[in-house]
């Protein structure tokens, strides 16, 4: 049952995940990005990150996919403005060598044992685990991420205002 | 069989590397960025399954904040994007070479 769950929901992120690399119009990109998201969502679920899945879907989802499908709209780019996409010869190595590094990672692990089932317990990935994994153990990280969002909340402000002429 | 640890890092590698072809082969910045978002799903998986099969709950920790790292860096990213099209009127990353002069 797990694993008829964990191909599909791996079939859904990985077909998603190539059809939005190999769309020309960049909103059909991003609504195969949202079908990977979702299934990586259920992934999640799997994996007993309860509350992960849920800001895969809340966060990544949403979030993420409508500030880019506004700026693609923003944008408007025309259709003859769209790059036309040929494969290059640097292109094509670097794939070649992508795939090369992809085999080199892979093959120890689909050699070896795939293991057993985790060994965790009740409650495990729920909100309050979680809570409480961040405010009792990881409270620093957790202030220095909110550094970094406010951080990037100023950068993009500073840079997307108008010029004022002088 | 229940799926181990190894096929799930199967799968985030296949996501990652997958991530990794559409930034070398795509020009359309836009389409460049979602493929950043796939290599970073590729990561966050990688880092939930560690979290399961370990009993980790620090791995989810880090799992969150690398969806969070990566909701501001999509927002810059578009930013700069939004920046060069005014400027420049491009998409291409060929074209977007200001820089390099």
């Amino acid at each position: 049952m797990e694993s008829i769950a964990f191909y599909v929901l791996g079939g859904f992120s990985v077909i998603g995940a190539l059809l939005v690399i190999s769309r020309r119009q960049p909103v059909a990109a991003v609504m195969w990005l949202v079908v990977s998201i979702l299934g990586l969502a259920g992934l999640f679920f799997l994996l007993q990150a309860e509350y992960l899945g849920l800001m895969q879907v809340f966060l990544y989802g949403d979030a993420i996919t409508v500030i880019f499908i506004f700026i693609i709209m923003v944008l408007n780019v025309p259709e003859e403005k769209l790059p036309m996409e040929q494969i290059s010869m640097g292109a094509l190595i670097g794939v070649i060598f992508a795939a090369l590094g992809l085999a080199l990672f892979l093959r120890p692990s689909l050699l070896a044992d795939p293991g057993t089932g985790g060994t965790v317990s009740e409650g495990f990935g729920s909100i309050s685990a979680l809570a409480t994994a961040i405010f009792e153990r990881h409270f620093l990280s957790f202030q220095a991420l909110g550094i970094l969002v406010v951080v990037a909340i100023i950068g993009v402000t500073v840079l997307s205002r108008k010029e004022v002429e002088e | 069989m229940e799926p181990g640890i190894s096929h799930f890092l199967v799968l985030s590698s296949l996501l990652f590397v997958i991530g990794l072809v559409g930034v070398m082969v795509r020009r359309n910045v836009l389409i460049v960025l979602l493929s950043i978002e796939i290599m970073l799903n590729g990561a966050i998986l990688a880092s939930v399954s560690f979290a399961y099969f370990q009993a980790m709950m620090g791995a989810q920790v880090f799992a969150l904040f690398l969806m969070a790292l990566a909701a501001a860096e999509a927002g810059l990213a578009l930013a700069i994007l939004v920046l060069v099209y005014r400027k420049q009127g491009v998409v291409s990353a060929d074209d977007i070479q200001l820089l390099k002069q």
